[in-house]
């Protein structure tokens, strides 16, 4: 079906009336085709001007009859236009505002819509400025705003805004929105800018108020801590107001609502209770109440208090809207109350006190059942009970009850009246009973009275003087012995004050032990102020534990030993003076040094000796009886069978002669001091020892030792060697050992030589006899270098003898021949 | 002719071994050398075919004079003699690089074959 070539006027106002009043003709929800049948004066500028105009629209072009007919046929076409005219009444009679203008800004033509809203004719506009037109007069800046849009268009790029005239018929402010677009030719130059608008006073009025009352609501929730919230349940869209962000003390740039994000707040111990009011509230569809904490990010709790609503939509829960006050200062106070109170009362309940509060009608108004109990009352008196009627029910109980009564009406007539009283009982007992008003503030309000059962406390005090008097007894006792001992004593309290001395001490200390009761030990004797002896007696008082300790004491040139006792009171010290003791002792140490330092000066005084000695067997004997030797040798060899026969023998004789004196100088030189050791070393000494050992002892000797290169200092290769010298010798005459095992082991920081024998073993009485003159030597030799040596005897197993010697001792130890 | 240097520092000993060395080498030439530093200088100088050693010089371990005369002549012929006997001695001197070791209480007919034999050695290499 072809569709209707209809009048262009009507095809607009159809536009219109379906969009209604105040909106624009682009408003309209269907698309509406409209083809261009282009024939003379209907050129392409002016079509896309108008295509500005109008959205939702889409326009086809045909360029001829037989084009336009063809996309007629198509379908689809909403309305033909044909002709100028036509459209001129199209764009007169739609309410968008529109205007053409020169690239200057001077109007070319407008529409109907602004004449008839300005209520200006068109030659008064026609062929002016646009911006000196009276809709502008009110304002520069407006002004100058559309000027420059306008040039802005007509530089080439469309400008959009909304800007505020005034009618020129009746002065009222209209809100404009504008476009302004550049209209260009067929070469694409702009000739014209054309401008449209819409009214939008209503809508921009309504937008006004609308923001307006949120922000009165804003401020409102602000000013009472009060957020509101919206929750749809379909699609879990969340909207919160601006205090409540203030409230959860989150951004709204980081914190997207949701019903999840709204739980992650709340405090972990409310979330189910949170969950269950809300499930029950949407199944319901029923308003709700209830309290909740959240969490804030930086931790702090707050309590808030929600009103909510559900709203239905087909019986079922659409959306959630509700409101949150924050009450965390009324809940903190309220709990704080609840503390307190809970406190005192638990506080009255553990003191071991009877109490009794009363008001000044004479009325309980708390009370604790220890009170209840001490007067033995039934225990369901409680606040409220008559004060006096509780007296006269109980003042029989006392010794003396008109003392009693007397002293509860004095107190009824005087408020401000503090008192302390002793109540004896029939049955024994005794309480202390003090009373004082109760003050709210300056006011008294009350009065409270404490009862203390302190029967026992009475009972002791009168049994407290005869315990005196036994310790008194007791302590006259301690006296007379303290007094008979020889050592001193003296007792000081916890500030260092003489409670006692007895005589030996005063004595001891050069003063009078009457003198010194009472007085700081310190101040007394203020040599020893920070001493030895005063530290032992912080320490002992500190940690409560006995020391004993042998000081000298300079200022007196006195050694002393002391015992120290601590207790609660203080301490005790029993002391002596061990300086005869002490030097006695230090002399005998000292004659054992002097007698060791002599006894390594003689060994080593008796090692050069040696030296020398062997020293001169081998340069003198040794090397002329060798010359002896080669030149008895040349003697018999110019003989050869010439000379008699008598001669030949005695030059033989003579040759066996040499050859045992050689025999002898070398045994003897070795055994003053074998050349080996400072020749080769330490290890082929041992070695060539061991040898001759085994020979002599028939002891096989195994060796376990470094090879000959490793270097000894030759203080410590002589001690040692002479100790494994004395040690084989302890091994043939003692032990009956069939095997010795000798190892040396050498390091940066000892060397180690032990002797291990499989002989009997040494038994510790052996060690120890002071006639084991060898192992007494052994142990001398190991000194002198720092060297220390141990000796382990096991009975039918053997004895293993080890020496360990510092190697640093080589270098430092002199007094040694090497 | 065959250069031997007596290292000795007992004149006598030197005396007594010049007169066994002259019966038991033909064509002999024998310097002589009191300590160390004159038996290395002399080394140092000269070509020598024997070198007999005492061990017990003065001032030096004879085994680390061995070992420098070793390291000067490789190649030369060392005879060790000493006053020791100790097999420790002879052991330490062969591992020093001696070509024989000498006790000198020996017989001057074991002392002749002795050197007879080092120097045979040397010829043959």
């Amino acid at each position: 079906m072809l569709p209707r070539t209809i009048d262009l006027v009507a095809a607009a106002r159809h536009c219109y009336e379906r969009a209604g009043e105040g909106e624009r003709v682009k408003q309209s929800d269907s698309v509406f085709r409209v083809l261009f049948v282009e024939e003379e004066g209907l050129g392409q500028p002016r079509v896309d001007g108008v295509l500005s105009l109008v959205d939702k629209t889409e326009y086809v072009r045909a360029g001829s009859l037989r084009e336009a007919r063809s996309l007629l046929q198509a379908g689809n076409i909403d309305l033909v236009v044909a002709d100028e005219s036509r459209l001129r009444r199209v764009i007169d009679s739609i309410f968008t505002l529109v205007g053409l203008f020169s690239v200057g800004g001077v109007v070319v033509d407008v529409n109907q819509a602004p004449l008839t809203a300005s209520g200006l004719r068109r030659e008064q506009v026609v062929g002016h400025r646009f911006i000196d037109l009276p809709w502008f007069a009110h304002s520069a800046a407006e002004r100058s705003r559309i000027e420059a849009a306008i040039a802005t268009a007509a530089a080439g790029e469309p400008v959009r805004l909304e800007a505020w005239i005034r009618s020129a018929r009746d002065g009222r402010p209209m809100c404009i929105d504008a476009a302004f677009t550049p209209l260009r030719d067929q070469n694409n130059l702009i000739t014209h800018v054309i401008g449209s608008g819409v009214d939008v006073t209503a809508r921009k009025r309504a937008e006004e108020a609308m923001v307006a009352s949120q922000t009165r609501l804003a401020e409102a929730q602000r000013v009472a801590h009060v957020g509101s919230w919206e929750w749809n349940v379909a699609d879990n869209h969340v909207n919160w107001s601006d205090e409540l962000f203030n409230i959860y003390a989150v951004d709204r740039a980081d914190f997207i609502p949701s019903y999840e994000g709204f739980l992650s707040r709340v405090d972990p111990e409310d979330v189910e209770h949170t969950k269950g009011v809300i499930q029950q509230a949407v199944e319901d569809v029923a308003p709700f109440i209830y309290d909740h904490r959240i969490r804030r990010p930086d931790g702090e709790v707050r309590m808030l208090h929600t009103r909510g609503q559900v709203i239905a939509d087909g019986g079922k829960a659409a959306r959630l809207v509700g409101s949150c006050w924050d009450v965390t200062d009324r809940w903190r106070a309220t709990q704080q109350l609840e503390h307190s109170v809970s406190t005192l009362t638990a506080t009255l309940e553990a003191t071991a006190d009877g109490i009794l509060v009363g008001d000044r009608r004479g009325k309980v108004s708390a009370l604790n059942q220890r009170f209840l109990a001490m007067w033995r009352l039934p225990s369901e008196i409680g606040p409220g009970a008559d004060i006096r009627k509780l007296g006269d029910g109980v003042r029989d109980q006392l010794v003396d009850p008109d003392a009693f009564v007397a002293r509860m009406v004095e107190l009824s007539g005087d408020d401000e009246r503090e008192v302390h009283d002793i109540l004896h009982f029939q049955d024994g007992r005794v309480f202390e009973w003090y009373s004082m008003p109760q003050r709210l503030g300056t006011y008294v309000c009350g009065r409270v009275s404490s009862f203390r059962d302190v029967t026992q406390r009475e009972e002791l005090l009168s049994t407290v003087e005869g315990r005196r008097a036994e310790a008194e007894a007791a302590r006259m006792q301690y006296e007379v012995i303290l007094e008979r001992i020889s050592d001193g004593f003296i007792a000081l309290d916890r500030t260092w004050r003489f409670t006692y001395v007895n005589r030996s001490g005063a004595r001891m200390l050069g003063r009078n032990d009457t003198d010194l009761i009472g007085k700081h030990v310190w101040t007394e004797f203020p040599d020893a102020r920070g001493g030895k002896f005063n530290l032992a007696y912080e320490q002992a008082m500190q940690e409560q534990r006995p020391i004993h300790m042998r000081e000298y004491y300079p200022p007196w040139h006195r050694w002393f030993e002391c015992r120290v006792y601590p207790s609660h009171e203080g301490i005790s010290i029993f002391f002596s003076d061990v300086t005869e003791q002490v030097e006695a002792h230090e002399q005998q140490r000292a004659s054992n040094e002097q007698l060791r330092a002599l006894a390594a000066r003689l060994d080593a005084v008796r090692e050069e000796e040696r030296r020398v000695m062997a020293r001169e067997i081998h340069d003198q004997i040794g090397q002329a009886l060798t010359a002896l030797k080669l030149d008895v040798g040349w003697i018999r060899s110019q003989l050869n069978g010439g000379a008699a026969a008598a001669v030949e023998e005695r030059a033989r004789q003579m040759d066996a002669l040499v050859d045992q004196a050689i025999g002898t100088a070398q045994r003897v030189s070795a055994t003053l001091r074998p050349a080996i050791l400072d020749d080769l070393g330490l290890a082929a000494a041992i070695r060539w020892q061991a040898r001759d050992f085994q020979q002599r002892s028939g002891v096989v000797c195994d060796l376990d030792l470094p090879s000959d290169g490793v270097a000894t200092a030759p203080t410590i290769a002589l001690t040692l060697f002479r100790i494994l010298q004395e040690a084989l010798t302890n091994v043939a005459r003692h032990a009956q050992a069939r095997n010795v095992h000798i190892g040396l082991t050498l390091d940066a920081e000892n060397a180690v030589l032990s002797i291990a024998d499989d002989g009997r073993g040494v038994t510790a009485d052996e060690l120890e006899r002071p006639t084991s003159l060898g192992i007494v030597g052994i142990r001398e030799r190991a000194l002198a270098v720092g060297g220390e040596v141990t000796i382990q005897g096991s009975t039918g197993l053997g004895t293993t003898l080890t020496v360990r010697v510092p190697t640093t001792a080589g270098q430092t130890t002199a007094g040694q021949p090497a | 002719m065959t250069r031997v240097l007596l290292v000795d520092d007992s004149d006598d000993y030197r005396r007594s071994l010049r007169a066994v060395l002259a019966d038991a080498v033909v064509d002999l030439a024998v310097a002589e050398a009191r300590h160390a530093g004159e038996a290395l200088d002399l080394l140092a100088r000269e070509p020598w075919d024997v070198v007999l050693l005492d061990l017990s010089l003065p001032g030096r371990n004879g085994i680390e004079i061995l070992r420098d005369i070793r390291r000067l002549r490789p190649a030369l012929p060392v005879l060790v003699m000493s006053f020791h006997t100790e097999a420790e001695y002879t052991a330490a001197a062969r591992a020093a690089g001696a070509a024989g070791y000498l006790p000198k209480g020996s017989a001057s007919g074991v002392i002749a074959a002795a050197i007879r034999n080092a120097l045979a050695t040397t010829a043959s290499t």
